[in-house]
């Protein structure tokens, strides 16, 4: 008897830990070919599809690689090979659909779809490149910036 | 032929007036009108010396490093895009294909079309994911045995989620306000479940399911309480 509660707490103690970091989770990787990688705090990943993405995640595609994301408020980003793309802030409240959505490019080709967040409030979704920011109001389309240091 | 001589020379002259600025006004003004949404891009602040170019004013050749497209939307949506740019300077991309470019300060707004759309960002609209779908399956009255419709509108979602890389499902379960509200959630909960035995059976790994019960709290069609509702006896069914 005394083990199966020992169990039952480790179970439910296993569930807060598995549950909250799927809360921390901002979306899932859908697509992704060739040489990827994704920067953290905690280091350097290279991502399997299915996994999951994390704000202040940086996403950097090889001369081969490209990689698309599914996002909790169903916004979709794709960026193609060579590219460098940050996810700096993500927010979205499932209920209101209110939040906030920021990334940022360094360089390459990026295509946004946007999801809930615009749909509750144009501009909430936010593309930061060297010279601009760009503010979706509705729905898809692409930026391309090229790299400076390639001739 | 004399009056069309001389209609070149007013041009001409006007041309030479009113500078580079006035040829780019001119020009942009004898673009045919365009159709529908394709009103493209309008500065907020203007700036003559972007507006476009002229054989008799060349200009040096600036390196594009940014171009910025809006894509083609489905239905009768339009894409918009505010721009803001570092210099404080606006503008606005909307209507399919409504880009823009920027070399150097030089901003030059353009129509773009299918094939630049392909061969400027091709393979990143290629690696956007499928939109999430989500469908309704109904199910008789007091119990988790679908209705004949659903039955065949299930087989449909089957299939989408066969078309999908790293799919996953999210199913959650309601019933209608018929019974206790306690009985509704086991109900909600058991429907949710049949609908994801059923996915198992047809090789979706248990992993890539959720489920969850909402009993009675979520009516699609609101009802009194212990009101029949098929409309409210369902399991929505979120694929992504």
């Amino acid at each position: 008897m005394l083990n199966i509660i020992r169990y039952s707490a480790i179970a439910s103690l296993l569930f807060a830990v598995s549950s909250s970091a799927f809360a921390d989770s901002i979306g899932k990787i859908k697509k992704l070919s060739g040489q990827v990688s994704i920067e953290r705090p905690s280091g350097k990943v290279t991502p399997s599809l299915g996994d999951a993405v994390y704000q202040t995640d940086r996403i950097v595609t090889g001369s081969d690689g490209y990689i698309g994301l599914l996002f909790n408020d169903d916004s979709r980003l794709a960026a193609g090979s060579n590219s460098t793309l940050a996810l700096d802030k993500f927010s979205f409240d499932p209920v209101t659909h209110a939040g906030a959505f920021d990334v940022s490019m360094q360089k390459g080709t990026l295509s946004v779809i946007s999801g809930k967040l615009t749909q509750k409030q144009p501009g909430a979704l936010k593309v930061r490149t060297p010279a601009a920011i760009l503010a979706v109001r509705g729905t898809e389309f692409s930026v391309r910036i090229e790299d400076p240091a390639k001739e | 032929m004399k009056d069309s001589l001389r209609i070149f020379a007013l041009l001409w002259l006007a041309i030479s007036l009113q500078g580079c600025a006035g040829y780019s006004k001119m020009v942009n003004s004898f673009a045919p009108p365009k159709q529908k949404s394709a009103v493209t891009v309008q500065f907020e602040e203007t700036d003559t010396k972007t507006a476009g170019a002229s054989p008799f004013c060349p200009k040096p050749e600036q390196k594009v490093q940014e171009i910025y497209m809006v894509m083609p939307e489905d239905g009768d949506k339009v894409g918009t895009v505010d721009v803001i740019f570092n210099d404080g300077k606006e503008a606005v991309l909307h209507g399919d294909y409504s880009a823009m470019s920027l070399a150097g300060d030089e901003k030059k707004s353009f129509l773009g079309n299918e094939s630049q759309l392909k061969e400027m960002f091709g393979v990143a609209v290629g690696a956007l994911p499928k939109a999430p779908k989500t469908s309704l399956l109904y199910f008789l009255l007091g119990a988790d045995e679908l209705t004949p419709e659903s039955k065949n509108d299930a087989e449909l979602i089957f299939n989408d989620f066969a078309g999908r890389d790293a799919p996953e499902v999210l199913i959650v379960g309601h019933t209608d306000t018929a019974g206790p509200a306690a009985k509704n959630q086991t109900l909600s909960m058991k429907r949710a479940e049949r609908v994801k035995k059923h996915l198992i059976e047809r090789g979706i790994t248990a992993t890539d399911i959720q489920v969850s019960g909402m009993g009675e709290r979520h009516l699609l069609v609101k009802t009194p309480d212990n009101k029949k509702e098929p409309k409210n006896r369902r399991v929505e069914i979120t694929i992504r």
